[in-house]
């Protein structure tokens, strides 16, 4: 009785533990378990919540914003402006950021930007681009714009990525229509669409 | 019967482990042909479930109506008013809001942040106004911001942090002037348009009566007469009284925010001059001495 009874909780034991070791595995990619880099004198890591029973919770679980405003964004944001994915978004931190050549914009709100963001990303709210913010022209020279002659030199602006809350904000799009068209030139940005609504599904570190 | 126990449970627990090490069989479940009978949907319509409002806070931008400008039919004005088609009005707290997310970015920037109540008096310096304080707030935010990511601090300095430093040092105002234009002329301080005169000067005289207006906290009141040179003043007879509309020849050396502050007490008030002159005035920084602006009344 007592042998056999131990015999099957070693069956259910060794059945159970290869579950418990896959768990510890939700990759980024298949190749990439998590991405480290330097920004801003900080290490950072970009990796993935690995408790496979993790929910969303709060806001972000919504399915339902009224619209207007919140209203579905189309995929491109403006004209020249490339759209871009997480992956793309990793890169662009890796490459681009952690050399001093790009940026990460959250355009929302400080008291969003404040509540979490992606990780190095740099909070220059959208209403600051605005042609109506008689300091804008500082950002703009902040961003690498020399004023040439009434207008604007971007030869050695930085490039930007521009994000907000997911494809029912309208924050990042309104941001890069104010920089292009303040003639920032559309190739040195792009337009990350999901934004952190799916930078959270997808369990992704969150600062 | 304990043969068939174990029997029993070593089957069940074979299944529960295939099950548990297969973790693409539960969402093998929702085919999208299950899906779709589950939830039949009518062709070509596509509806979005209505839930309660978001509580996640935006800013609309308010444009506000714009602001007609007072113009009489039986006068004889030589350029007729039109209203204007964009006045921007940014609501004071909007603006409140704007100018300490600005200060959050400049911070984020690494600019160097000054003691508070110098803080308050450049504010009202560099914007002469509650009107744009939240607005220089924000943009000076974004700056420390940016100035903290890109490490860089050559080239990025402010109006604002510009006339600290000066002020800290006990420069004169003659001093701040010249610092101020060759920071322009460099290209490394970026002048609001109202700031800058008809020959291409930082209007210091303005920043600095900004300054006083801003620290005895006077609130702005027009001037009842205005005299000096290239102030023109017409009485009409009017049906309901007389109107009294004013004109200003632009002189050598003048800014829209010393016109303002002439007629209006307060250089926040170019934007009105702006706006009644659009047909004259290509941008607030660019205004020609011996171009006669016509003042509306507030």
């Amino acid at each position: 009785m007592g042998r056999t009874f131990w015999a099957a909780v070693a069956v259910i034991i060794s059945g159970s533990l290869p579950v418990v070791v896959s768990a510890q595995n939700v990759r980024i990619t298949s190749e990439m378990l998590s991405q480290e880099m330097t920004l801003n004198n900080e290490k950072v890591v970009i990796e993935r919540i690995q408790d496979t029973g993790n929910l969303l919770q709060g806001d972000f679980t919504k399915t339902s914003r009224p619209c207007p405003p919140f209203c579905i964004h189309p995929i491109s944001a403006a004209p020249g402006v490339r759209t871009v994915g997480e992956l793309e978004v990793i890169d662009f931190l890796k490459a681009e950021v952690a050399e001093g050549k790009g940026l990460l914009i959250d355009a929302r709100l400080p008291v969003m930007f404040e509540k979490g963001s992606i990780p190095g990303a740099v909070n220059i709210p959208f209403s600051t681009l605005n042609p109506d913010n008689p300091f804008r022209d500082e950002i703009l020279l902040a961003l690498g714009a020399r004023p040439a002659g009434g207008d604007w030199d971007y030869s050695n602006a930085m490039k930007l990525s521009l994000f907000c809350n997911g494809p029912w904000c309208d924050q990042s799009s309104r941001a890069i229509r104010y920089l292009t068209a303040a003639g920032y030139p559309s190739e040195k940005l792009s337009y990350y669409r999901g934004g952190m609504q799916l930078w959270m599904l997808l369990g992704l570190t969150v600062n | 019967m304990m043969r068939v126990l174990v029997i029993v449970l070593s089957f069940l627990t074979l299944t529960f482990g295939l099950l548990l090490l297969q973790p693409a069989a539960d969402t093998a479940i929702n085919t999208p042909q299950e899906t779709a009978q589950v939830f039949p949907v009518a062709a070509g319509q596509v509806t979005r479930g209505q839930t309660e409002l978001l509580q996640i806070a935006t800013a609309p931008i308010r444009q506000p109506e714009p602001q007609p400008v007072s113009s009489g039919r039986n006068v004889a004005v030589t350029q007729p008013e039109k209203p204007t088609t964009r006045a921007v009005v940014v609501p004071d707290q909007q603006v409140d809001e704007l100018r300490s997310m600005t200060n959050g970015i400049l911070a984020g920037l690494g600019i160097a942040t000054t003691d508070p109540a110098q803080e308050i008096q450049v504010a009202s310096l560099t914007n002469t106004a509650t009107d744009a304080s939240g607005q220089r707030a924000m943009t000076n935010n974004v700056l420390s911001g940016l100035r903290a990511a890109t490490g860089k601090s050559e080239g990025t300095e402010t109006l604002q942090t510009i006339i600290v430093q000066a002020l800290q040092a006990g420069e004169s105002d003659a001093y701040i002037d010249a610092l101020l234009n060759a920071a322009k002329i460099k290209g490394e301080i970026q002048v609001p348009e109202a700031l800058v005169t008809n020959t291409g000067k930082v209007d210091t005289s303005v920043i600095l009566a900004s300054i006083i207006q801003g620290a005895t906290g006077e609130p702005a009141k027009p001037t009842a007469s205005v005299g000096g040179p290239g102030v023109e003043v017409r009485v009409v007879q009017h049906i309901n009284g007389t109107v009294q509309y004013q004109f200003y020849t632009v002189q050598s050396g003048d800014s829209l925010g010393a016109i303002a502050i002439k007629f209006y007490g307060d250089m926040r008030e170019y934007k009105t001059i702006y706006e009644a002159n659009r047909q004259v005035i290509v941008s607030p920084d660019r205004i020609r001495a011996g171009q006669r602006l016509s003042i509306p009344a507030l």
